[in-house]
């Protein structure tokens, strides 16, 4: 063992001990509030903060006047023990004094609490003075919880963890900035906290004078390495997140984002998993009872109309005038089609919360213009669009025709050009032969995945120069860019007009006082026909078997968050209105200290300042060897005379300070004078020192100290000056 | 037509029975049907009063989300209409569930109000109108965020200047939500007499006289609550009403008449504007063990509650989510069951309408969640499929938190509910698992849970009510190194348990009685044997193994079974027999023939510890909820 405090004479630590005792009080508080803040402690926290900070002084003191480490942990059990021993007696008494039972357990649950706080933080404390090694423990235990607290974000679970989400709301930073931010200075204090602990270690261990350079260089190299470290798994980070962005094209389900003519934002290796990230908020201006695809809703952001050989792609304008095509911050005005049934306007918002390049909109936007931006800390563009949406019923559609009769033979051509592989026409023809009308032909091919196929993010088929073919010829796992292409193709195959939309759908069931959350793996391709009359309409499929799926529930916390921020402005409702308002008040992080809490606080301060008084008074019990048996009941013995009032004068020799007090008490009070003397000065030191005489000498003081009236003795014990001394000694 | 359109309307809210303080149709005028609702350009040459009355007409046509874009819009005309800040807090309190932002509203709408018009009284009787809708809002808004005081206040001013039929059943309730059930009881007995509500105001004296322990009567009131209310016809509300008679029921033990009353409640149009009455009907299937029934009940509430797709959950999520996790726990999916507490635990609950304390959700929730967890870690512990680095560690950190949540528990129900109030078996404000809770109370001291115990027994007149206190008592002392007692106490219990109604109590107890014996003893098998003819899963899920017999199994997989949680014994009869069957195929063809249940399951496997995993949820009924490969 190598008890770093014996070498403290020789060096100044203090400075170092305040910061490592500061930095051990900051992190105990820290996840004493965070904790009770999480879960609940169902006890004062502050008095549990109290308590630890407590017991790392204590940690610290019995530390310094050399206990051992059995001798501590005697004192922990003995305690605990006592304790229980204590609350099983004042179980019995207590029925006789109190109506309510029950009350005395809870009661005791709080101060068992209190007390295993002040126990394990005054022994971890000890310890981290005793063991050099525990300094690293420390830290590892402290980087998991770290990690552990970090962790809820790895979903892009924006609104966990909640301390998270609130400090970024709080300073207008996206919360993944505030997420990095965090993980920085958790970082930071980590390091902070290892090179206190390094250099108290080190000048306690005198490696200053030994080797200052080299350790010097250590120093520096691990904190060049943990900063390495840092910025690899910083680096790699982003690299993911990159992975899930859409602008790369690379998303939770293989639907990126692109608007250029000939390519095609969708990728058919590229689904990555779950992604919760949020991408927009959308406010319906209006009921909509009347949507055909209930609860379903489908946000179109781009087509895909072109075959290019290998996949659909982007044909633009030319053809798919319907849709927009325009960035969230450009106007667009849609040519009204007046010869379309069964459609309605509905207006509603849009907040965009991600880089989104082009606006999408229900179905046939008429109208989308850019409005204000409630927060461009939050939001990247907001519009307010207004579109034709379907109010149709879908038995209408059961026996109508497709393809539009005003179309050139020319676009016809363009929404019906097919595979060139004849297996999607013989397929076609298999699955439609039974059915007469192209809706029916239509349904009949839809339910044929419905029923057959898997939906999968991890399809693992391999690259070939038709991406659909391993998927439809071969498992029938895959996700919703093959489903589409290979419902186009089918479709086109057997002359019916098809294309691939590209935008959002999203299930209206989770949406709040009419506002969707957005999210990345609301991103999604679906086949869609135009019907007779009717115009473009999606036929999505939704296959029985799912054997991944990027879709969780919406995060209703960060939804509500998200419709106060785009709701009235402090100008109509300011905040100032919910003051004094009981109910509107946030209950967390608001402790008021009852008596019980100040009661509990008592006993456990009393517990802990007797402990340590009667630590310092007996605390050579626990030395086995002499020398340390020496000094501690000399020590001993100054404690006490220290309460009682008597102290060595400043320039006073020790055996000065005896002979005044010989003077005072009818004998020595201090006989092991110049035993200690002989031991701390002679060099070499003293050696083959008898214990037994060691403690006859100390009886004979205590004997002399005895002298004093008992009264004066017992109320010595709440004489704080003896721990004051110890704490200021250098 | 546009007349016969607004008196389709005017009957049409009549009929729905908006309450005669719902902000929602006061401002309609004849004329004010919209034929473009939606269109933004048409309401730009319309002023805000205009707009403020055509929202009134678009919420009696039930379009709420298009009354609130003419609010809106109103309001971006006119900032300090406070009429629409009216009818925008009530959407938000009644249609929404967003009190905070109700709150807001009605504060302004108040500032404003009486910035324009000075300090009440007033002399116009618009102006009385408009002013005591407006207290009406504040008072019921800050009683949705549980400020009770506050809403006291606000209805002492109201008393001040005005009355309202309302105002006695409001004020009756937020005294009993303050505790002074007295003075509560005398403002609805006066209310009744003075014409109030009869309905409303009834309903809460019931409640008012069923916590006061008069519970004959209590029913006499709830009856003519409920024949009031039936009478209204379409009007009529009873579902409430029955919710509240089937508590009082189910509390004195008459279960059918419970069933019948929340059966009923359920079945009415007002069935599930609350999730109460379904969640009561389930807690009394739970305790029934007809787990398939709870579950059904809840569905039926999530299907219904559909209707209301405005609503931001806060009123029914974690109620819901505590009882789906009970039911998914005993089902024996545990994984649900963690998920759902979890989620349950997590959720915001308003109380403002419920007549019981959030406190009492916690500690149900808190107990529920403790019990799901260490379910878990005793299923963790016998699969063997799951047999990595990590399963020790977790199963761990599953029995820390468990044993943590149980003493979160026990501390809100000892110091916040009035010294454990909720002991009282089947206390109507209780959210508890009363069959289960003596688990929660085996860590409290023997000497102190006994005196607890007798208090309420002495005070507690309901014979059905003795077999829980019993049993709680004998897990106490099962667990606390007083097995003797506990067993005979435990014995005593189920000696005096009713045949079909406390199955849930009798199979915690043979779960219990099986614990104290030896594993492997006769009287332990006996009590495993009867608890798996109730709920397989339960057995499982404390930690305790059943007899099973197999017959030409490989050694590997004998081997592997006894680390599970089977105990293997031969030429005993077992009521569980797993065989293999010859099939080339596959390394492990087993067949599991149930007695118990009357069920053969085949099992094919490649690997053997998916095998022994596929055998132990065969006959436990249980999995994890991406598990189901049971042929």
């Amino acid at each position: 063992m190598n008890n770093l405090l014996d070498k403290e004479s020789n060096n100044n630590p203090i400075r170092w001990e305040i910061a490592v005792i500061a930095a051990r009080a900051v992190f105990l508080a820290i996840f004493v509030f965070s904790f009770d803040n999480i879960v609940g402690f169902g006890t004062n926290p502050y008095l549990l903060a109290a308590a630890g900070i407590l017991g790392i002084f204590a940690g610290r003191a019995a530390a310094k006047a050399g206990i051992l480490p059995r001798g501590l942990f005697a004192v922990a059990v003995a305690v605990l023990v006592a304790c229980m021993l204590f609350s099983a007696l004042l179980y019995r008494v207590g029925l006789y004094f109190i109506t309510s039972p029950l009350r005395l357990y809870a009661f005791t649950e709080h101060c068992w609490l209190v007390l295993v706080f002040f126990i394990f933080c005054a022994i971890a404390t000890f310890l981290y003075w005793k063991y050099r090694s525990i300094a690293t423990v420390e830290l590892c235990v402290l980087s998991g919880a770290c990690v552990y607290f970090l962790s809820p974000h790895r979903d892009y679970n924006l609104a966990a963890p909640q301390a998270v989400n609130s400090l970024a709301w709080y300073f207008g930073v996206s919360p993944q900035a505030m997420f990095v931010i965090c993980g920085i200075a958790a970082v930071a204090v980590l390091i902070l906290y290892l090179i206190s602990s390094s250099y108290l270690h080190g000048e306690m261990e005198g490696e200053r004078k030994v080797a200052s350079t080299s350790v010097w260089i250590a120093r520096s190299a691990a904190i060049g390495a943990i900063l390495v470290l840092y910025l690899f798994v910083a680096g790699v980070g982003r690299y993911v997140y990159l992975g899930y962005d859409i602008e790369e094209g690379r998303t939770t389900n293989g639907v990126g984002q692109g608007s250029k003519k000939g390519e095609s934002p969708l990728g058919f290796h590229s689904a990555l998993g779950t992604n919760n990230q949020p991408a927009a908020l959308v406010r319906l201006e209006s009921d909509y009872p009347e949507n055909p695809f209930s609860p379903m809703l489908y946000f179109r952001e781009s087509a895909l109309s072109s075959f290019n050989g290998y996949e659909m792609v982007i044909a633009g304008k030319v053809y798919d005038a319907d849709v927009n095509f325009t960035h969230p911050s450009e106007p667009y005005t849609g040519a009204e089609d007046h010869t379309l049934k069964g459609r309605k306007p509905l207006s509603y918002s849009v907040y965009l919360l991600s880089n989104q390049k082009d606006a999408f909109a229900i179905d046939y936007p008429i109208e989308i213009k850019q409005i204000k931006n409630p927060n461009p800390k939050r939001f990247t563009y907001a519009y307010k669009a207004k579109s034709l949406v379907p109010s149709f019923k879908l038995k209408d559609l059961q026996y109508a025709d497709v393809g539009n009769p005003r179309w050139s033979e020319e676009v016809l051509e363009h929404y019906i050009q097919p595979h060139p592989d004849q297996r999607y026409t013989n397929l076609a023809i298999q699955l439609t032969e039974d059915y007469e009308y192209p809706v029916q032909k239509i349904l009949a091919i839809v339910d044929y995945f419905n029923k057959n196929a898997t939906y999968t993010l991890t399809p693992n088929h391999p690259v070939s120069k038709d991406p659909v073919a391993p998927f439809l010829f071969g498992d029938l796992r895959g996700y919703c860019v093959h489903f589409a292409h290979a419902i186009v193709y089918l479709l086109r195959a057997i002359g019916i007009p098809a294309r691939i939309g590209v935008g959002y759908l999203t299930d209206l069931s989770q949406s709040k006082d009419g506002h969707i959350l957005l999210r990345m793996s609301d991103r999604h391709s679906w086949p869609e026909v135009y019907v007779k009359d009717y115009g473009w309409i999606p036929f999505d499929v939704q296959p029985e078997n799912v054997e991944s799926h990027g879709v969780t529930d919406v995060d209703m916390k960060l939804l509500q968050e998200l419709m106060d921020e785009i709701g009235p402005d402090q100008e109509l409702l300011s905040d100032d209105l919910l003051k004094g308002e009981k109910g509107a008040e946030k209950k967390r992080w608001q402790y008021n200290i009852s008596l019980r809490t100040l009661l509990i606080g008592l006993i456990v301060l009393l517990v802990a300042y007797l402990s340590a008084k009667l630590s310092l008074r007996y605390g050579w019990l626990f030395r086995a060897s002499p020398a340390a048996r020496l000094t501690a009941s000399y020590r001993a013995l100054l404690y006490e005379l220290r309460d009682l009032g008597f102290r060595r004068k400043r320039g006073e020799t020790k055996r000065e300070f005896e002979l005044r007090l010989a003077g005072k008490f009818a004998a020595n009070p201090l006989p092991l004078t110049e035993m200690v003397i002989e031991h701390c000065y002679r060099k070499p030191p003293l050696r083959g020192i008898d214990i037994r005489q060691i403690d006859k000498l100390r009886e004979k003081g205590k004997e002399a100290i005895n002298s004093v009236p008992r009264w004066k003795r017992i109320v010595s014990l709440f004489n704080p000056l003896s721990l004051i001394d110890l704490f200021s000694r250098r | 037509m546009r007349n016969l359109a607004v008196a389709l309307l005017i009957f049409g809210v009549f009929f729905f029975r908006v309450s005669p303080m719902s902000p929602y149709f006061l401002y309609a005028q004849d004329g004010d049907i919209p034929i473009e609702i939606g269109d933004e350009e048409a309401d730009k040459s319309k002023s805000a009063e205009e707009l403020v009355r055509e929202a009134s007409t678009l919420f009696a046509l039930e379009r709420p989300l298009d009354a609130r874009t003419k609010l809106l819009r109103a309001l971006s005309k006119d900032p300090d209409n406070y009429k629409a800040l009216t009818m925008l807090s009530g959407y938000y309190l009644v249609h929404v569930g967003h009190f905070r932002l109700a709150l807001k509203y009605i504060k302004k709408a108040k500032k404003v109000f009486e910035q324009r018009f000075g300090k009440p009284p007033y002399s116009s009787e618009e102006q009385k109108n408009d002013h005591s809708r407006i207290l009406y809002l504040l008072s019921e808004a800050r009683l949705n965020l549980d400020d009770y005081q506050g809403s006291l206040n606000v209805l002492d001013t109201f008393r001040k200047y005005y009355y309202g039929s309302w105002y006695p059943g409001s004020r009756a309730w937020v005294l009993m939500k303050l505790g002074r059930l007295n003075e509560a009881i005398r403002v609805a007995r006066l209310g009744i007499l003075t014409g109030a509500e009869p309905g409303r105001t009834l309903n809460i004296l019931g409640i008012l006289l069923s916590m006061t322990g008069k519970r004959k009567e209590s029913l006499r009131v709830f009856d003519d609550a409920i024949n009031y209310e039936m009478a209204l016809g379409q009007r009529g509300q009873p579902a409430t009403p029955l919710n509240n008679s089937g508590e009082v029921y189910r509390e004195i033990f008459d279960e059918p008449r419970a069933e019948g009353a929340f059966t009923r409640a359920v079945g009415m149009p007002d069935g599930c504007e609350h999730i109460l009455p379904s969640l009561n009907l389930a807690i009394l299937f739970v305790e029934e063990w007809r787990l398939e029934r709870a579950r059904w009940a809840l569905h039926n509430f999530t299907n219904c509650v559909m209707q209301y797709p405005l609503k931001i959950g806060e009123e029914y999520q974690a109620l819901l989510d505590m009882e789906m996790g009970r039911i998914e726990m005993h089902s024996g999916h545990v994984d649900d069951a963690v998920k759902s507490l979890k989620s349950s635990k997590d959720s915001r609950q308003w109380f403002g309408k419920i007549g019981t304390d959030p406190d009492d959700l916690k500690a149900a929730i808190y107990i529920s969640y403790a019990q799901a967890l260490r379910a878990s870690a005793n299923l963790e512990k016998v699969y063997r499929r799951k047999d990595t680095l990590f399963r020790p560690i977790r199963g761990i950190t599953q029995r820390i938190k468990s044993w943590w949540y149980f003493r979160r528990g026990r501390q809100i129900l000892i110091e916040d509910l009035n010294g454990f109030e909720d002991l009282y078996v089947r206390h109507t404000d209780s959210m508890l698992e009363y069959p289960t809770l003596g688990e929660a109370l085996r860590d409290i001291p023997s000497v102190l849970l006994e005196r607890r115990l007798k208090k309420e027994m002495e005070s507690d007149d309901r014979k059905g009510a003795l077999p829980y206190y019993m049993a709680y008592l004998g897990e106490n002392y099962l667990f606390n190194g007083r097995e003797d007692e506990g067993l005979k106490l435990i014995e005593k219990a189920l000696r005096s348990l009713r045949k079909d109604r406390d199955v849930a109590l009798r199979l915690h107890l043979l779960i219990l009685r099986a614990m104290a014996y030896e594993e492997g003893s006769e009287e332990y098998i006996k009590s495993v044997l009867k608890a798996m003819e109730i709920g397989p899963a339960e057995v499982i899920l404390y930690g305790l193994k059943v007899p099973i017999e197999v017959d030409g199994l490989p050694a590997d997989l004998v081997k592997e079974l006894r680390k599970a949680a089977f105990i293997l014994r031969k030429g005993k009869d077992e009521r569980i027999i797993v065989s293999a069957v010859p099939d080339k195929k596959f390394a492990y063809s087993l067949v599991v023939k149930n007695k118990i249940k009357g069920t053969t399951d085949n099992i094919k496997e490649f690997y053997l510890k998916t095998a022994v995993d596929k055998i132990t949820e065969a006959v436990y009924s249980v999995g994890y909820s991406d598990l189901s490969w049971i042929d």
